[in-house]
Order: structure tokens, then sequence, then C-alpha cells
């Protein structure tokens, strides 16, 4: 996240290097109206955009679709628990910061909601002014899981740790595999020329075989179909490669 | 936290009153929720496991809108329900047990009516918008 966040004490928020990104994007799940309506409104005078929804279904849609900065999600949505929706959004390998909000306030159900995934925790009734300094927190945090990941559907490509992880599982790919995959995840849905590719994966001094890159796309994309991946890697004869989600496959 | 919203924490956290007329509306549902538990009938259980729901969700919201009382009165309440849909009628050795957790629960629930009611009266008809 290039915008760094802080609560001020009149309530307003300062943004630092953020000049050229729109303000950050939080996605508030909560299906009790008067309280969705409260924090959105308590949200959006931070200068945040805020979505709002009711259902778990629809919040899991938006997250897979949309980068935002944080969710605030609640425990008891009617269609699914929201400790739920928060393991299965980490299981695909959204890694947004979660603050879970709920009025049980016990310590196990802390626990319980930090070991789902969740960044912290609310408990209702909440004061305003809290609800805010925690939203403000978690968006000062250093995303490091952010900026060394890259996520296409539930595809992670762990930069750090030169790994490729498909639905939480780890993947073995060769090193210009893993290269490949990564510069794909990086241009998610906008076509890589060949010629790229051979840059990224090649050094000069290589010689590269006529059909290397197509070799190295189809291993890849046996891999990934094999391991159950959500994403494909699409080819556009003359014109290059791309990596897409399932979803916008299908559409 | 302050057990009822001041004039200024209404017009902050509720300025077209909609919460104050969800809680004229909470009130109904509970009187008529009321009347109907029996957790020895399906509508009854159902209606218990409403009244469960309903009280979840006005511990967390009123609380938030300053209504500390009704927020703890309805979490007693939950508390309660949880322990009264606990019990099984059929068995036997816990037959005991239905009455008085009954009880509790219809204790609790009166005490939750009367800060509704008493709230009500304070906030009066929702504003206009």
């Amino acid at each position: 996240m290039a915008n760094s966040i802080a609560a001020e004490p009149g309530g307003n928020v300062a943004f630092e290097d953020g000049a050229a990104a729109g303000p950050p994007r939080i996605l508030v799940v909560e299906d009790d109206r008067d309280v969705a309506v409260l924090v959105g409104r308590e949200l959006r005078t931070l200068g945040l955009t805020v979505d709002v929804l009711g259902f778990a279904g629809d919040a899991l849609l938006a997250a897979r679709g949309t980068d935002y900065a944080l969710m605030v999600i609640d425990l008891g949505l009617p269609d699914r628990d929201g400790l739920e929706l928060v393991r299965e959004m980490r299981k695909r390998a959204i890694t947004t910061p979660i603050l879970m909000m709920t009025a049980r306030g016990k310590i196990e159900d802390k626990v319980n909601g930090l070991a789902s995934g969740a960044d912290d925790y609310l408990v209702k009734p909440f004061a305003v002014p809290e609800l805010r300094a925690r939203v403000a927190a978690l968006l000062r945090r250093p995303s490091s899981l952010k900026d060394n990941r890259l996520t296409v559907a539930n595809i992670v490509v762990d930069r750090g740790a030169l790994e490729a992880i498909v639905d939480g599982v780890s993947v073995p790919l060769t090193r210009k595999q893993f290269l490949l995959l990564e510069l794909l995840a990086r241009r998610k849905n906008h076509m890589t020329p060949k010629r790229m590719i051979e840059e990224a994966l090649y050094s000069f001094s290589d010689e590269v075989s006529g059909n290397a890159i197509e070799a190295h796309v189809y291993k890849l994309r046996q891999i990934l179909r094999a391991a159950g991946a959500e994403a494909e890697v699409e080819t556009r004869r003359g014109i290059g490669y791309r990596l897409v989600e399932m979803l916008h496959t299908r559409q | 936290m302050i057990a009822r919203p001041g004039a200024a924490d209404l017009a902050r956290l509720d300025p077209d009153g909609s919460f104050a007329a969800r809680l004229i509306e909470d009130r109904s549902e509970l009187a008529r929720l009321a009347g109907r538990i029996d957790p020895e009938s399906d509508a009854g259980r159902e209606a218990l496991a409403n009244l469960e729901r309903l009280a979840h969700r006005l511990a967390g919201a009123a609380g938030t809108f300053g209504h500390s009382e009704i927020s703890e009165a309805a979490l007693v309440l939950e508390d309660k329900v949880i322990a009264a849909r606990a019990v099984d009628p059929a068995d036997c050795a816990q037959a005991g047990s239905v009455a008085p957790r009954l009880a509790d629960v219809a204790s609790t629930l009166e005490k939750l009516a009367n800060l509704l009611d008493r709230a009500g009266a304070a906030l009066g008809p929702p504003a206009k918008p």
C-alpha cells in the first residue's frame, strides 16, 4: 500500500506519499443495517472509500476482485460464520488486513478470531473513536506480506521465499517456471510478449531454442491445472501470454 | 460508557433517527416472539432461535449507538436463551431444568422490554429526514 494513514485528534486522517493514488478502499461486511451505516459513515469521514456488504458470499467475491486496503468483518453473518469467511479468504491467499467485529468478547472468541486469520479484533458494542483508531492503525501497518507476494485467484507467488502456492499448498517449480509465473502474475490480466519472457528467463549470453518459451508455458500450465489453480495461462498467437482468473476467462 | 445517549451523541450516531425507529421495531418483535416460545414445538423452538438472533444483534448494535443498558440486557437475554435452547425437553434427565430456564428468559425479556419502552419514550418518534 502506497498510502500511509493516521487518525488525527479531530478525526481526520493524514495521507503521506499517496498523492498519486486514490484513497484506500475498505470493505465492510456487516448484516446489521444500522451498524453498517454507522461504520460506513464514520470511515468515509476519514476520507476512505467504503464498500458495505451484508453477506459472506458477496464479500468473498468482492475481496477476490478488488484490491482492498482493509476489511472490517462482522462475525455473525446470515449466510456463513465470519470466522469461516476469514479462513476461506486466507486459504485463497487474500492477504488484506482484517479487523474482525463481534459481540462475542470472551478471550477464547478473540483468540479464535485472530487464529482464523484476522489481524485485529473489535468487540461490539464499540466506541466510534476506537473503531477509527483501529482502522487507522491497521492501515498504517507495513504490509510486508503484500509487498513480497503476488496473488492471482488462489495462486500466491511468494517472491521472498521463491515459492508458488496454489490453494494453500506449495507447488514445486523449476527456477525458470517460477520466474515465468512471477512475471505473468505481476502482469496479471495483461498480455506479456514472448520477448519480455525471454528477457526475464534468459541472460543475453544464453542460447534460446525456438520453442523454449512455448515449452515452459505448456509445462507451467499443466502444473497449475494439476494443482487446482483458479487462474490459467492464456495464449494469444502472435501477441503473447497472460495469466487470468478463470472467472474472467468464462466471461 | 454512558447508559443512554445524550442529544449530541444521537445527532452524531443516529442523525436520521433510524436506530431509534429500529428500537421500536425490535420492541414489537420481542413481544411477538415472547408469545411464541415453546421448546416442545417446532414453531416455539424457532421463536427461541429468532429471539437469540435478535438479542445478539441488539447487544452489539445498541451499545454502539450509546444504549449501553439495553445492550447489556440484550446480552444477558442472549445467554439465557442459549441456556434454554441447550436443554432437550425430550430428555428426561434434563426435563426439570426446562421450566426454570424459560422463567429466566421471560424475566430477562421483560427487563429488556422495559428498557426499550423507556428508550422509546425518551427518544420519541424518529426524526423526519
